[in-house]
Formats: structure tokens, sequence, C-alpha cells
């Protein structure tokens, strides 16, 4: 076995221990699992707002969901599958809901303090920034999301078939099909 | 195997998921299409573009205060909940509701009542007739007395020859009775005296 499957193993038991502790009344317990999955639900939940600030929040309401629904978390799944499916289904809301201001906030959002040295290069970057964030908003919820999954958080599709509850070939669909619009969004970067 | 059937292939090619047999027969494709050559290459540039995004990592002090604040805000949704509306409030309310609804229609119906007996509609203030029956009262008002008197029962006619007596008495004794009497000439207040003469109230009005 790997290092990095016993590690990956270890970890899953610790998570489970803590979820145990915590449905048996150790409150502190909950405060552990938010620390371990703080950075990846903020880099899940921030890639799909493509918000920073709209980020900052939903990533704490993430937590704040899960700590209310836990007690009924039957562990059919592991905990972090379970917790990436609250993260994913919560941003997933907030864009639809908020549709029209994300597209308005954008241009607040990716806004590279200019240096000195290369303003040229910043600008390009800052453009380059906005360009992927329009067009990742661009697709549909679920390609979005799987998109995201795929390509940042880097789970396979067996992982992200089981958060989103689809069949690996509808996963495996909808990345192709998320990377084809990608491509034809983008086309004036990479031509 | 067809482009197409490749071209579905290609994403998973270029991130190396492909099983090995799979993999050889897209690149043997690969190796006779340029077409398919073209395509992958645009992934690449594509996966390269988005390789060059800027990363955003929040300062130090959001993750400091991370569990701080989601403690708070969990705190805050237990504080709301702890406070639950009780069902029985629930119920208690919509019946509370529906008794001030039904008193206010009573109230509007009284009030209707009274402004009838104000004077507005004398025909009505005794006559426990329904709204509808006033409606049509107040738009044959200006009709004869006949059409008036179809609306309603014999016993009902009998309140409505008292309601104008009544009214007639009403503001004969408001004093309008001298003011009444001095426009007249001397002709018009024979003719008022005989007619007066006739009605059962002469003894009072003389």
């Amino acid at each position: 076995m790997s290092n990095k499957l016993e590690h990956q193993k270890a970890n899953e038991e610790i998570i489970r221990e803590l979820v145990w502790k915590f449905k048996h009344g150790e409150e502190k317990a909950y405060n552990e699992l938010v620390n371990l999955f703080k950075q990846k639900i903020f880099n899940l939940v921030l890639k799909m707002v493509r918000n920073r600030e709209d980020a900052m929040d939903l990533a704490q309401e993430v937590f704040v969901k899960a700590y209310h629904s836990l007690k009924d978390f039957r562990e059919e799944a592991s905990f972090s599958t379970w917790l990436y499916r609250i993260a994913v289904n919560l941003s997933l809301n907030f864009t639809q809901r908020d549709k029209f201001r994300s597209f308005i906030l954008l241009e607040e959002m990716t806004q590279p303090v200019l240096s000195k040295d290369s303003p040229l290069k910043d600008l390009e970057q800052k453009e380059l920034n906005q360009a992927i964030d329009r067009a990742v908003l661009k697709l549909p919820g679920k390609q979005r999301a799987v998109f995201i999954l795929r390509h940042y958080q880097e789970l396979p599709h067996s992982e992200i078939a089981k958060i989103l509850d689809k069949s690996e070939g509808t996963i495996k669909a909808n990345y192709f099909q998320a990377v084809k619009k990608l491509r034809k969004f983008l086309a004036g970067f990479t031509e | 195997m067809k482009c197409k059937h490749i071209k579905i292939k290609l994403v998973d090619y270029f991130e190396n998921s492909l099983s090995p047999e799979e993999k050889s027969l897209v690149q043997g494709h690969l190796d006779i299409c340029p077409d398919c050559q073209r395509e992958l290459q645009k992934i690449r540039s594509t996966f390269a573009l988005l390789k060059n995004e800027s990363q955003y990592e929040p300062e130090e002090a959001y993750w400091t205060n991370f569990v701080p604040g989601v403690r708070s805000k969990i705190e805050k949704d237990r504080r709301t909940t702890l406070v639950p509306i009780p069902r029985f409030k629930i119920a208690g309310g919509v019946i509370g509701l529906t008794l001030v609804i039904m008193l206010g229609i009573f109230l509007f119906r009284a009030d209707q009542k009274v402004m009838f007996k104000s004077g507005e509609e004398p025909y009505s203030y005794l006559l426990p007739v329904e709204s509808e029956k006033i409606d049509q009262l107040f738009y044959a008002e200006t009709s004869s007395e006949s059409q008036i008197s179809r609306l309603f029962s014999e016993t009902d006619k009998d309140k409505l020859a008292l309601a104008e007596t009544e009214l007639e008495k009403t503001n004969w004794d408001k004093g309008g009775k001298e003011e009444a009497l001095t426009g007249l000439d001397l002709k018009q207040l024979e003719n008022l005296k005989k007619d007066l003469e006739k009605t059962k109230f002469k003894k009072e009005i003389l």
C-alpha cells in the first residue's frame, strides 16, 4: 500500500471519529472538522461563485448548514463527499439567485494590484482572470460543478459522481461539454 | 473509429485518464487525423490558459476567525430557533385574525346603518331590509311610490309609511317649521293648511 493511500485512510479514520464524537455531544469536535476542511471548501466555493466576498461568507454558511444537518448524516457517503455536496448546492443556489449580481460584481472581483515593474502584464492578467470568470459562470450549473470539482479540486470522476449523485458516464460527458464550451468562450485568448 | 468517438475522449487523453487500451486507440487515430490533432491542440491551449489564472488566498485573519465566525452564525441560528412560534400560537393567531376580520365586518355594517339613520336614506333606517333591497331602494328613490312599494312586503310597506311620517315629524321639530312658513305667501299657506288638515298629525302641527 502506498504512503499516500495510507495517509488518506488515516485521515478518513480521524474524520469518522470526529463525526462520531460530535454526534455524541462533543461540540469541539466540529471545530476540528471545520479546520480540516475550511480551505478546500473556500476554494471550491470561490471557484463556483467567482466572487471573493461572497465566497468568504458562503464558505462559512456551508459549515453552518452542515452543523445543523450533521446529526442526521447517515454516513452512507464519506463526510467530505457529503460536505462537498452541501457546498456545491449552496453555491449553485447562490449563483442562480444572484446570477445578475454576480455578473455585475465581476468587474470588481478580479482586480490585482498593478505592479510598477510590469503594469501591462498585470492588465493582461486582469483581463484573463475576468474572461475565465465570465466563461466559468456562463457554464450551466451542473457542468460548472463538474468542471470545478475535476479541474480545480482534482477529484476523480468516481468521487464527483458520488458528490453530484450521478453516474460516472454522465460526469465524464458533463466534463467534456464544459471543456468544449470553455474552449469556445475563451477562443479569443487561445487563438 | 470515427473522429466524433475520438473527440469525446480527447479531454481524458490530455488528462491521461484513459485506460491503456483506449489511450493507444486514440493515439493511433491522432497519428493519422490532422483534424483531431488540431482539436487536441485547442484543448491543450485552453488548459494552459486556465493554468495562468490568478489564485486568490484570503488574509490570515480570515482563517483565524473562520471557526469563531461559523460558531457565531450557528449561535445566531440557534437563538432564532430557540424561540419558535408554537403551533398553538399560530392557531391562536389565525383565530384572532378571524375574529378581528369578523369584528371589522360587523362594525362596518353597523356604521352603514348609522349612516342611513342620519337621514341620507330615509326609507331604510327603520326597515329590516337586506343590503340588496337598500341598493334597489336607493336607485328607486326618485321613482314612483308604487315602484318602491313593490320592493317590500305588506309589513315593510307599513314600516315605510311609519318611517316617512317619522322623518317629516323630525324635520319639523328641528325648527324648520318657522323657516319654511316665512318663505310662503298667503295662498301657499292656505293650501298647506288644507293639506296638513288631511294628515293624521294636523293637531300636532297646528
